[in-house]
């Protein structure tokens, strides 16, 4: 790797460069600079593109024009939500929260046994993990994506060893088959694991699906965990509102319940995460995070 | 961590706010709010700390990016003509109030958190004071000017007198905000 990489979109230096930012930045001066660094960051043709495209399907209809200014807002969301991040993991600062299916959280906290959160890249979907170990007091296993950077990897590991806290545990779904077995026992053992449910890592088992009249595919690990271990699937998703203040929606749990015919179980249950996606999706485009077409057919 | 839960008139305590001015009118706002408490909501989780407002994040930011921008549009003005000035001067004065903050960051702050022991994750505080200094100076310069852009030196120096007297007023009444705070409970988190 050549010193040029650390500058790229997902290179360590944007990385220091926020946490350098937070440290640093008068507070009551960070929304001029995230709007004027948002413009900045537009600049980022492949990321702006696949926004743009992935708006083309969520809202039919849409003219590009349009959705270049959504791109921004949507730019400008994910901005604020890893800043909110940065923040919260360097001075515990917490945003105010709001929930929504306060019955089906409370259902996820009493439960007795483990459970699979299956979530997606929306809203500050970290922060929210955190919030969830530190309320519930219940030990989380985060289950995400490494980062494509070696050295940004790294660096998130580090930071993530500084600053976690005891009730949440992140690994890295690479691990593929040790990963699948190290989370059955913890859900046995009656773990909560969260996963993001939208998308797919490279080298881990995934199932077709349709979203917005599109084929994709999403990972179909929760689903065959929920099946062996036999433990509900609670969708949960995190909204950013506002500045400092996150609405987090609990949905119905969703059983997987286990049949002669294992991939119909898959698909009935995926097929109403995906009714979940999909609403959600659309009434809050401006914080799915997908910076790259969500369908080869957008492609 | 800190939070409140439910009690949707937290969202007023003065410690949610971070200067003398806001502080004060959110006393004052509190205090009418607690005449006609709102039924608790345990579905709201309201969190502590001076920089919680959105109000008056966005209110101090938009207030010091048009100031600065009718400074840097006053001193461009007589070679781009006064509306291409304010075109020019607005979004330049977004990205040019970054400067005085990362020469700070990078000189300043670093002295500041060795010689007095200061956590880095305090390093803000000085870079915003540094900020506001060179505001305060900009507006004096501006305010013993000729011209429209003195107005502009005028008002930062009424805002930053008024925030003084705010600052006294809260200092005077602080064993009644003390005890007002104490009222709302506050849950600390895990951590």
């Amino acid at each position: 790797m050549s010193w040029v990489d650390r500058f790229r979109v997902q290179g360590v230096f944007w990385r220091q460069f926020l946490r350098w930012a937070v440290l640093n930045v008068p507070l009551w001066l960070e929304s001029v600079v995230i709007a004027t660094w948002t413009l900045f960051f537009l600049l980022w043709g492949p990321g702006r593109r696949g926004v743009m495209r992935n708006l083309s399907a969520i809202l039919p209809g849409s003219s590009r024009v349009a959705n270049f200014f959504r791109a921004y807002r949507v730019f400008w969301n994910f901005a604020w939500t890893i800043t909110d991040n940065v923040r919260f993991k360097e001075q515990r600062v917490s945003p105010d929260w709001e929930f929504v299916g306060m019955e089906n959280f409370e259902r996820l906290q009493s439960h007795a046994g483990g459970a699979i959160i299956l979530t997606a890249h929306m809203g500050n979907y970290d922060l929210g993990a955190h919030l969830f170990s530190e309320v519930s007091g219940r030990q989380i296993v985060m289950v995400r994506a490494p980062e494509t950077d070696p050295r940004t990897r790294q660096y998130e590991e580090e930071l993530h060893g500084r600053t976690v806290g005891e009730g949440l545990r992140v690994d890295f779904s690479t691990r593929a088959h040790d990963l699948a077995i190290d989370l059955l026992h913890g859900l046995q053992r009656g773990e909560l694991t969260a996963v993001q449910g939208d998308r797919v890592t490279e080298g881990l088992s995934s199932m077709e699906v349709t979203l917005f009249g599109c084929r994709t595919r999403i990972p179909s690990g929760p689903f065959a965990l929920s099946m062996t271990a036999r433990v509900p699937i609670f969708p949960l998703f995190i909204f950013r509102l506002g500045r400092r203040r996150y609405r987090l929606v609990a949905c119905p749990p969703l059983h997987v319940v286990r049949t002669r015919d294992r991939e119909e179980a898959f698909a009935r249950a995926a097929a109403l995460w995906t009714e979940n996606l999909e609403e959600v999706v659309r009434n809050a485009w401006y914080q799915w995070f997908t910076f790259t077409p969500f369908s080869p057919e957008l492609d | 961590m800190e939070f409140i839960r439910g009690r949707c008139e937290a969202r007023w305590l003065p410690s949610r706010y971070n200067f003398a001015i806001f502080r004060l009118a959110a006393l004052v706002r509190l205090s009418v709010a607690m005449r006609r408490p709102e039924p608790v909501d345990p579905r709201r989780l309201f969190f502590v700390d001076r920089h919680q407002s959105v109000f008056e994040n966005y209110a101090v930011s938009l207030w010091l990016t048009a100031t600065a921008g009718c400074f840097l549009a006053s001193w461009l003005a007589p070679s781009l003509g006064l509306a291409p000035a304010f075109a020019v001067g607005l979004p330049l004065a977004a990205i040019l109030l970054e400067i005085p903050v990362n020469l700070s960051g990078l000189l300043l702050a670093p002295v500041w958190s060795a010689v007095f022991r200061t956590p880095s994750r305090d390093r803000h505080r000085v870079n915003g004071f540094v900020l506001l200094l060179v505001v305060f100076i900009a507006a004096v310069d501006f305010a013993g000017k000729p011209g429209w852009a003195a107005f502009a030196g005028w008002q930062v120096l009424a805002l930053f007198a008024l925030n003084g007297a705010a600052a006294v007023a809260m200092f005077a009444m602080r064993g009644h905000v003390a005890a007002l705070e104490k009222s709302f409970g506050g849950v600390p988190s895990a951590s």
